[in-house]
């Protein structure tokens, strides 16, 4: 190695002369708090204790508790990510966040960033649509159009989890 | 972590990992967010860590990481870095030069094409062996010493004409 080649190697903590533009730090919080939004359980975690409760029964018990959750389900939609939010387009878009923070908690940890970067390229708006739809739309219209926007992003996300 | 926590986390680390996401992409947007997907992965997962100088080492290996994979994801249609290493390395290997100032290296540095900068900032800034690059580029370690030679030889050029 050359003496000029070992000088930069010395010296390689002087070449980091760069800055971030400002506001970088506070807009690191805001993706941190984004983040940790997403930590309601999930859908599976939900049901585990059901799943305990079917084990401990006779066949009787079982169809009836079958029948039970089977109407549980029908009530409390866990397949629907938006569940819970009702109209409310901002709620809609909070869950939507929630649970695309739980998505990024399924990432493996080794060699993640790459799956990162996807799955951040997928679900990340530069302007929320949420805040782009025209007042005049009724609430109920515009629940329509981002429960839809936002599921069909989600899906697509959701895919991520059986990859690898 | 707690906010508190991880905010003085970001202080302390997020410089030099804008700096080695910067050096590779060459965009202040992108090395940002480079720089910020590496510190919430660091602060979203619980690890174990013998010492500063391993928290060190993977939060740069993760951003070197997460860099060239968008780095690889803009070049893909031009074969990222193979095209450049066919050209034929020249005669004059090592040549010594003056050691210049810290200044004139790092403006020399930074008009080094982009393929051989990127093996030369590897090597020289962020301490990584072949075998490393190798591992992070997918690429040969033939292909990258190929590159890591024109690069070297394009930045003594780079001195001269500057000296000159």
């Amino acid at each position: 190695m050359s003496e000029l080649e070992q000088f930069i190697r010395t010296n390689a903590a002087a070449f980091d002369t760069q800055e971030p533009a400002p506001g970088h730090e506070e807009r690191f919080l805001a993706r941190l708090d984004t983040v940790r939004t997403g930590t309601a359980p999930s859908a599976p975690e939900r049901f585990s204790a059901l799943s305990g409760f079917f084990r401990t029964r006779d066949h009787r018990a079982l169809a009836y508790a079958l029948a039970l959750f089977a109407a549980v389900l029908l009530v409390i939609r866990p397949g629907d990510p938006f569940r819970g939010a009702g109209n409310d387009p901002e709620a809609i878009y909070m869950a939507y966040m929630g649970q695309v923070a739980e998505l990024y908690g399924h990432v493996p940890a080794d060699d993640s960033a790459a799956w990162d970067a996807s799955l951040q390229a997928m679900t990340e708006e530069e302007a929320p649509l949420f805040v782009q739809l025209p007042d005049e739309l009724s609430r109920r219209e515009q629940a329509r159009i981002l429960k839809d926007y936002y599921g069909e992003l989600l899906a697509g996300a959701k895919k991520f989890k059986y990859i690898r | 972590m707690t906010r508190q926590e991880i905010t003085e986390f970001y202080g302390a680390h997020h410089r030099r990992l804008y700096n080695i996401a910067w050096r590779i992409l060459r965009d202040p947007d992108e090395a940002e967010e480079v720089m910020h997907d590496t510190i919430l992965k660091f602060v979203s997962h619980d690890r174990d860590f013998a010492s500063q100088g391993q928290i060190s080492a993977w939060l740069a290996r993760t951003c070197i990481r997460a860099s060239i994979d968008r780095l690889r994801e803009r070049h893909r249609r031009d074969g990222f870095l193979e095209e450049y290493a066919r050209e034929v390395p020249r005669e004059d290997e090592d040549p010594q030069i003056p050691l210049p100032d810290l200044a004139r290296i790092r403006t020399a540095m930074e008009q080094v094409p982009d393929p051989y900068r990127l093996v030369l900032n590897l090597v020289l800034l962020e301490g990584l062996d072949y075998t490393e690059i190798a591992g992070l580029t997918g690429k040969k370690e033939t292909t990258l010493r190929s590159l890591y030679s024109r690069g070297r030889s394009k930045l003594i050029d780079l001195l001269k004409q500057v000296e000159i």
